[in-house]
């Protein structure tokens, strides 16, 4: 199960660099894309494998924690944040449902088509709600972190 | 008093910024957010913006014309994001004049900002390995997403560099893709075709586009989304229709 848990971690690390990489992002962030994106599909495989939160909850919660990660990870380094939220998101995405619906639509088998568009349209809500929910979440954050400087 | 030469500048500043930052795969609002700061910085007064991913126009006042750029290509280019940040950032703090921002916006233009053709096919190659055996646990297979990802990825590059048409790019990497898997099967060295091709088309689908695009939609940019999302679906129909034509006849 350890072993499970590790190498899907590594994997999805792997993957969220290279996906960086691929749009050449700076190597200085190498590492916190590949903590980012690793442990966030440790959480996703968890919560929507073991606990069977549905898929529209799962991506949610994924993306929510994508974007709290890499807004203090932005604040840290110093970097955009797109330049962490975007390569983490690699295994997240919905690359390979959209071209699954494609290829069931051409192939003339309707029932997976709609049953691959309908987790296209999921998913992508779902993160970006994440992702507005993200914002907010830092926002509150942000702002109380300020509050309690001011009170000291 | 600002005259009208430095207005035009600091206009054409803000416009430049702007068109590096929507070529690069920046949301709207990152880029809207930017655009205004940087005229706001630069002492502008009522400035606008009209921004789409296609083309943006900026005014200002006190000026008669209105300055308009078009985006043609598109790429995902991260590195020039961070130095658009980088500048914008230190042009706010006044490390950077305002002829100096524009000059080092220009060299951001221009260059590349990009890794080697190797590197970026490695990258793509480890790419389909590792989510090849996430998605599917297919670790035997998995040398095969490594090569097929690669090669298709150079190919698509070349074709890229050759001819300038994306769409023409992907249609054609993803017939490599198809041909390669199917012919490693025939050989019978590989079991498993469908993992190999969820594996090596990782690279060139656009999940992040469409992602990028219902955030556009939510943020109020009604153009911007549905004109991304309309991308997004082209290329994934380029994609599917590629893999289908290999897979139908063989």
């Amino acid at each position: 199960m350890v072993w499970y848990f590790l190498r899907q971690f590594l994997l999805a690390g792997i993957a969220s660099i290279c996906f960086g990489t691929l749009r050449s992002t700076p190597w200085s962030a190498a590492i916190p894309i590949a903590l980012i994106g690793g442990i966030d599909w440790i959480f996703y495989v968890v919560i929507y494998y073991k606990l069977h939160l549905g898929l529209a909850m799962c991506n949610l919660l994924a993306a929510l924690g994508i974007s709290v990660a890499s807004f203090y990870a932005a604040r840290h380094y110093r970097l955009p944040m797109i330049v962490f939220n975007v390569p983490a998101l690699a295994a997240l995405v919905p690359g390979g449902q959209a071209y699954k619906a494609v290829r069931y639509f051409v192939m003339g088998n309707y029932d997976l088509t709609l049953l691959y568009l309908y987790q296209v349209v999921v998913i992508c809500g779902a993160i970006t709600i994440g992702y507005g929910l993200g914002d907010v979440v830092n926002r509150i954050l942000f702002y109380r972190h300020r509050k309690f400087r001011q009170n000291r | 008093m600002i005259d009208n030469e430095r207005l035009v500048l600091a206009l054409n500043c803000s416009l430049l910024a702007g068109k590096l930052l929507i070529e690069n795969g920046s949301n709207m609002e990152r880029v809207n957010d930017t655009m205004y700061r940087i005229a706001q910085n630069a002492g502008l007064h009522y400035f606008q913006a009209f921004t789409t991913v296609t083309g943006i126009v900026v005014s200002a006042e006190r000026l008669p014309n209105a300055e308009a750029t078009d985006i043609r290509s598109r790429a995902d280019n991260l590195a020039k994001v961070v130095a658009v940040n980088e500048l914008s950032r230190e042009f706010a703090t006044g490390k950077l004049s305002l002829d100096d921002l524009y000059d080092k916006l220009q060299d951001v233009d221009h260059s590349k900002m990009q890794l080697s053709l190797f590197s970026q096919c490695m990258a793509a190659a480890v790419l389909s390995l590792t989510l090849m055996i996430v998605f599917t646990n297919d670790v035997k297979d998995s040398w095969a997403g490594f090569i097929v990802g690669g090669v298709s990825y150079w190919f698509y590059l070349w074709l890229l560099k050759k001819f300038r048409v994306k769409y023409m790019g992907e249609f054609v990497s993803s017939l490599l893709i198809a041909l390669m898997s199917v012919a490693s099967y025939r050989l019978g060295w590989t079991q498993n075709v469908n993992a190999i091709i969820i594996g090596a088309v990782m690279p060139l689908v656009p999940g992040v586009a469409l992602t990028n695009a219902a955030r556009d939609l939510v943020s109020g940019h009604l153009i911007s989304g549905p004109a991304r999302a309309l991308e997004a679906v082209i290329t994934s129909i380029a994609i599917g229709c590629a893999i289908v034509i290999v897979l139908r006849y063989f």
